[in-house]
């Protein structure tokens, strides 16, 4: 059976085998609703769902285009059109804690809250493991743990890693390459926003009407600009105040980034999309003049990679640096092959003793597992 | 110590519990929950720019619900999807989606695009996005490809079109070209001496196997030449 497989091998006085099967505490706690949406796999990264609904009558806003943007130099918009319960799913692909913003696509829907769903599966109980109690039957051998610990954080930093964590790839705005791309920094610094638009910035004009402003773009083609406003977004998030866009100090703006045509996201259609990015990406202080759903959301962990030392040559086996390690392998990312067997390599460390390799399993329909075994280094 | 430790994890016999055997439902309803819209509907709107015109870059010439694609693992059948040979660009048409009462073409973001399939004059083209590494030895560019057959090496077709000015009017000269990957490296194919080049390793016999069949490279459609590559396959694995 192909299964997922994470492999640690660590000193045997440091793993508590009465605390380490959480697979065997987790039981359906029967609370799941019948007839309810079951918790989906996450398949392309965190599954974010929730409900939008309407702050003063708490009634479901339904079948209303929303957009979840990420703030942030690179733009990451999603649009969701919610169901007949205001219910909508998105899917956060990044790692790392992101600040979302959740808002309708129509600016005038502005009395909403958010109820975002919890992020694990609430049909399983999750109870702690029972609390932490130190075995003094095995005190010489945590003692002998800890130094090789502090021996280990000394001479840690003097080795090198067989691998390094992979880079994230960098962040790629949802619309590509746009049409036409300005860097504040290539021209003479201008007096403000609104002078750069008219002076530098291809495609787009502004138009007050009734002392607001607002941006239009020109479809490219024909010289005719395009009937509605086009998506305006800063650092990443739709915002419509244009007025206020315009006052970011001009000391503040990286870049503007403009696509002169129709653009599709999701189904919903944007006549033109400006795009502007500040220095800090941290949208520049702008607010937004009704009450939005904006608030840090922690996605997938970071990838850690573990770093054991390689003594593939003389050279290194021989050198003098220490290594008491007390974990000689970890590899939460391992997978076996069609025919259920895998193989991992490590080396040992100068330490002989008791080594306990865990294994924790789960199969591609569900099927979990979880075994150790115990390993003599002479 | 630091002695090389290889554990093989057949020892292990892992105690297994059932938790969710309706898997393929589940991911249906992932789909249909996550992803509601039409996937094609993702991208900027594509213009015809080639008015006047005596022939366009755009494959195949007729537009019908023929073709296919596949996104996010799904596939989607029986969709209208143009492939314009001179940007590069998969165009894809709705016409039962309409917006401000108009019909709307639009270029779909290659990045979420795991293959498409046109059915073309010359039979059913299966084009899948191919990234080649800066430093890789070889004639091509990052793009969408045609890819013929996949066994012990890749035989990819290039579908390209060069624009040219005549009478006035712009023309697209559309060709084609074939390419073999092979251990990394890129081989243009034009006649037998470089299929041979880049099947290197087993010249002799494709050699022998090409005068025994009587297929003229230079000339040979692309199912022949896959089959002197599926030849070339049997040998590697022999």
């Amino acid at each position: 059976m192909e299964a997922n497989l994470s492999v640690s091998v660590s000193r045997s006085c440091l793993y508590n085998d009465h605390r380490a099967n959480i697979h065997a505490l987790l039981h359906p706690s029967g609370r799941e609703e019948p007839g309810s949406t079951p918790y989906l796999p996450e398949l392309e990264g965190v599954v974010l769902s929730g409900t939008m609904l309407h702050s003063v009558s708490d009634e479901p806003i339904a079948n209303e285009n929303i957009v979840l943007s990420i703030v942030g130099k690179a733009a990451r918009c999603q649009v969701y059109k919610t169901n007949d319960k205001g219910k909508f799913y998105f899917n956060l692909d990044n790692s790392g804690v992101q600040e979302i913003v959740i808002q309708p696509a129509d600016s005038a829907v502005s009395d909403y809250y958010v109820e975002l769903e919890p992020d694990f599966h609430i049909g399983y109980d999750h109870p702690l493991p029972g609390p932490f109690y130190l075995d003094t039957t095995r005190l010489k051998a945590l003692n002998h743990g800890i130094i090789n610990m502090q021996i280990e954080k000394i001479y840690k930093t003097y080795r090198q890693g067989n691998s390094a964590a992979t880079p994230e790839a960098p962040k790629i705005d949802f619309y590509g390459e746009p049409e036409y791309h300005i860097q504040i920094s290539d021209y003479v610094l201008l007096k403000n926003v609104r002078e750069v638009i008219k002076e530098i910035v291809p495609k787009v004009s502004v138009r007050v009407s009734e002392g607001k402003s607002s941006l239009w773009v020109d479809n490219g083609i024909d010289d005719l600009y395009f009937d509605n406003k086009p998506l305006v977004l800063v650092d990443g998030v739709p915002f419509d105040d244009v007025d206020q866009v315009l006052n970011i100090s001009i000391t503040e703006l990286e870049r503007i980034e403009v696509i002169n045509l129709r653009y599709f996201l999701d189904g919903h259609m944007f006549e033109g999309i400006i795009h502007f990015v500040t220095k800090e990406g941290k949208m520049a202080g702008l607010e937004f003049d009704h009450a939005i759903f904006r608030q840090a959301y922690a996605a997938f962990s970071e990838e850690s990679c573990f770093r054991g030392p390689l003594y593939s040559s003389d050279s290194v086996k021989n050198s003098p640096l220490a290594d008491f390690r007390n974990t000689l392998y970890w590899n939460p990312d391992l997978h076996t092959r069609e025919d259920g067997n895998t193989n991992f390599e490590f080396y040992t460390s100068d330490d002989t003793g008791d080594y306990t390799v865990i294994v924790e399993g789960i199969s591609p329909d569900g099927k979990s597992g979880f075994i150790y075994k115990k390993l003599l280094v002479q | 110590m630091k002695y090389p430790s290889i554990l093989l994890l057949v020892l292990f016999s892992l105690s297994l519990r059932a938790q969710q055997p309706e898997q393929n439902a589940l991911q249906e309803l992932y789909q249909d929950l996550l992803h509601p819209s039409d996937p094609l509907l993702n991208g900027r709107e594509y213009k015809y720019y080639f008015h006047p015109h005596l022939s366009t870059p755009l494959i195949p010439k007729d537009l019908l619900p023929s073709a296919s694609v596949v996104i996010r693992e799904k596939q989607y059948q029986n969709v209208m999807l143009l492939y314009d040979t001179y940007k590069d660009q998969v165009v894809y048409y709705n016409p039962n989606t309409l917006y401000n009462n108009m019909i709307i073409t639009v270029i779909v973001n290659s990045d979420i695009i795991e293959e498409f399939t046109l059915q073309l004059r010359s039979g059913q083209a299966r084009f899948k996005y191919l990234a080649f590494p800066e430093n890789q030895e070889g004639l091509l560019s990052n793009g969408f490809y045609e890819i013929v057959s996949e066994g012990a090496c890749k035989f990819i077709i290039d579908h390209s079109s060069v624009k040219k000015i005549k009478e006035g009017m712009v023309a697209y000269q559309y060709t084609t070209e074939r390419y073999i990957i092979s251990s990394g490296a890129v081989y243009r194919i034009k006649g037998k001496k470089s299929l041979l080049k880049a099947l290197s390793d087993q010249a002799a016999e494709v050699n022998d196997y090409l005068k025994r069949t009587k297929v003229q490279v230079r000339t040979a459609d692309k199912e022949q030449l896959k089959e002197v590559l599926d030849y070339y396959t049997g040998l590697k694995h022999s």
